[in-house]
């Protein structure tokens, strides 16, 4: 049940209907030999946002970055990233990923990595050493760049991986769940990169299934799973279309009881006309209550 | 054409830092090569002195003395031969040269200053120049040290001086005179006086003993000594070592995610493959080399041809070049690629002589094994050390190197490329 955002939400968004998308899916289909992967996924990333693509293990979300990037063609559908194809080397200057395993040699040190991968995209010179300098600036590691990769923290590591993303300079970043396995004080001070590198009037599109990542970082959130596009909105008119009735909670002679409806004061006085309320809380419907409820609840085991 | 040597420049850096790699690379085929040539019969005694045959034909005191003088330098392993057997075993390669000391030896080193000097002659083989300059090196010392004992009176009574002196008396005066007098110095001398100094004093222009030189022309068939066996050996486990280095590692980059980071930037994937065949290439050359200085410098191995050496390294760096897209095509993991990779060269290398020298094979082995190409690089790396091939020799090796190089480079890509996308 693919669902049309709504654009007039939010006034800081560029004008969706007249802006070129930095990234384009329609109606792409993906199979690994029987098993279907993508299903008609049809993305649209506008320049400058920070796209969020969220969704359980299995969903998709790999595969539709995989290709995004080029790296997987597409049985059915169309691909554009900034406008073109992606597979032309031309373009592949413009873009950058940071995917979610390591991709880091270890036996150099942070400053080789980033030299060699920025070297990689055409970089030379005075301009090639600006950059890697900026690099690793933007994620903390300038004092870190002459040690081995194989010396880092986890945490150190996960920003090196962005860094390397962004050190021949992209307009457009993919981030493949960044902060898998970091600590807090890392994880802070990657959304930090991140919102950072929006500031910079960069494009993210920021794959997890962390919900407070979501919440926290994307001007629009893409729901996705198997392989299909759920919802995609901003995280108010996800909560406002999907969020459902707030909750409220009643506590009764020690027994707590909770209800959800669409007129939590209504049913507050109520109760409290009745008598014997202990306690009460009202919650908000959040970003997980959208994600079960379209996804639902069952596990995700399957690959 | 940046980005490729970025690439390459990379994957070398990545080899020069992990131990392991480097160890399987370059160490281990040096101990191989050190240990083997050791066992094959290269370490200490006699085997590592030069072998010199000696035909003494003048049978006197003079001669017998030369023999003892180059049997106490301790430096080679000197037996009493004839001619003719001596000349075959010099050209076979079983001895660096022959000494002949022709009659007359004796009657000329006695008499010092009257008629031809004394003189020997060498039989070599024109390909251990290095040996020879020492062998002259050598018999000029032992004749010194007899003009010195001569001098000194410590070898024998001073016989020579008064022959010496008779024979002068047919010089015209002028010439006779200053004679008479250097005799009558050399008469005064002490007993004692150090040999050395009666060395020292022999005339610029004039020789205890003239060396004459005749070169053989080689019909060698064997090594030179047993580190011709097992360097070659050792090149060929250093390629195999790198060979899996590189497969492996490529492996590993596919699997740690770094190989999907370069597929997304701006390289087209011929550009990957061959910035990893640059690479490999280049280890391959270096550790061939490294291999043959060290052999050259440890055991004075010096190969027949460098020309050829130098076409069988390259060939030999194409074909394992090739031979490493090959295998790290042929799994998914590095666990994958190590198995099938050993799986394939094992055999290859047991047939091809990487385990059982080639010139110890039996001969079925011997037939089994020209289909290994780990033989093709042996043979031809062999051929260009001491067997002398000639160019035609080389032929169906090294073109059968070059085409295992392309084929399994285009194969090796045809593979990855599919298993990538």
């Amino acid at each position: 049940m693919p669902l049309e955002s709504n654009p007039s939400r939010d006034p800081c968004l560029p004008n969706l209907a007249t802006a070129t998308a930095a990234l384009r899916l329609q109606a792409v289909h993906k199979h690994y030999g029987a098993q279907l992967a993508l299903a008609g996924l049809d993305i649209d990333v506008q320049p400058g946002e920070i796209f969020g693509l969220l969704g359980p293990n299995g969903a998709g979300k790999s595969t539709a970055l995989h290709i995004a990037t080029g790296l997987l063609g597409v049985d059915r559908g169309s691909v554009q990233v900034l406008g073109g194809d992606p597979r032309q080397p031309a373009l592949r200057r413009r873009f950058g990923i940071a995917p979610q395993r390591l991709s880091l040699y270890e036996h150099l040190s942070g400053r080789e990595n980033l030299t060699f991968f920025a070297r990689c995209h055409g970089l030379s010179g005075e301009h090639l050493r600006h950059r890697v300098d900026a690099a690793l600036a933007f994620v903390a590691l300038a004092d870190r760049g002459r040690d081995r990769v194989g010396a880092y923290s986890g945490g150190m590591q996960r920003r090196l991986n962005i860094a390397a993303a962004i050190c021949h300079d992209p307009e457009l970043i993919l981030l493949d769940e960044p902060t898998v396995g970091v600590d807090p004080q890392s994880r802070n001070a990657i959304f930090d990169n991140v919102l950072a590198l929006k500031r910079q009037g960069r494009t993210v599109v920021y794959t997890t299934h962390y919900m407070e990542e979501a919440e926290r970082l994307c001007d629009r959130i893409a729901i996705v799973d198997r392989g299909r596009l759920l919802a995609v909105d901003t995280l108010n008119g996800l909560l406002k279309t999907y969020g459902g009735n707030p909750q409220l909670r009643i506590r009764r002679a020690g027994v707590e009881q909770a209800i959800t409806t669409a007129t939590p004061m209504v049913e507050l006085e109520r109760a409290i006309a009745d008598g014997g309320v202990e306690a009460f809380a009202w919650s908000p419907p959040s970003l997980e209550q959208v994600f079960l409820g379209l996804t639902g609840r069952a596990l995700r085991d399957r690959p | 054409m940046t980005a490729i040597l970025a690439l390459a420049l990379k994957d070398l850096t990545l080899l020069l830092r992990n131990r392991a790699t480097l160890f399987f690379t370059f160490v281990w085929p040096l101990l191989m090569a050190i240990g083997f040539g050791l066992m094959f019969g290269g370490g200490g005694g006699d085997k590592a002195k030069m072998r010199v045959l000696l035909d003494d034909q003048d049978h006197s005191v003079a001669s017998r003395a030369l023999f003892d003088g180059l049997l106490a330098l301790d430096l080679l392993a000197l037996q009493a031969s004839d001619t003719a057997s001596a000349r075959a075993q010099v050209k076979h390669g079983r001895a660096v040269a022959l000494i002949e000391i022709p009659k007359g030896y004796g009657a000329a080193s006695e008499r010092l200053f009257y008629g031809v000097p004394a003189s020997v002659r060498l039989l070599i083989d024109p390909s251990r120049q290095a040996e020879i300059s020492m062998l002259q090196g050598l018999l000029m010392q032992v004749a010194s040290q007899d003009l010195g004992r001569k001098l000194s009176g410590l070898g024998s009574d001073r016989k020579w001086l008064q022959t010496s002196r008779a024979d002068s008396a047919s010089l015209p005066e002028d010439q006779r005179q200053p004679f008479n007098n250097l005799f009558d110095a050399l008469e005064k001398l002490p007993a004692a006086t150090p040999s050395g100094s009666a060395t020292d004093g022999a005339a610029p222009a004039w020789q205890p003993l003239q060396v004459t030189t005749e070169s053989l022309q080689s019909v060698r068939r064997g090594p030179r000594n047993p580190f011709a066996i097992s360097f070659p050996q050792g090149i060929l486990w250093g390629l195999v070592g790198c060979l899996m280095g590189f497969a492996t590692g490529f492996a590993q980059e596919r699997e740690q995610g770094t190989w999907l980071r370069l597929r997304t930037g701006p390289m087209r994937s011929v550009d990957l493959l061959l910035g990893k065949a640059l690479a490999a290439l280049i280890a391959l050359l270096a550790v061939q080399v490294l291999l043959l200085l060290l052999a050259r410098l440890l055991f004075g191995l010096v190969p027949v041809s460098l020309p050829a050496l130098a076409s069988v390294i390259f060939a030999s760096a194409i074909a394992f070049t090739g031979m490493m897209l090959l295998i790290a095509s042929a799994g998914h993991t590095t666990q994958g690629v190590s198995s099938a990779g050993w799986a394939a060269l094992m055999p290859l290398m047991m047939i091809g002589g990487g385990m059982i020298p080639l010139i110890a094979m039996p001969a079925w082995m011997a037939k089994v094994s020209a289909f290994s190409p780990m033989n093709w690089s042996l043979r031809s790396i062999e051929g260009a050390i001491w067997r002398g091939y000639a160019w035609s020799d080389y032929l169906w090796p090294l073109t059968g190197l070059l085409l295992l190089g392309v084929l399994g480079f285009a194969i090796g890509a045809y593979r990855l490329a599919r298993a990538l996308d």
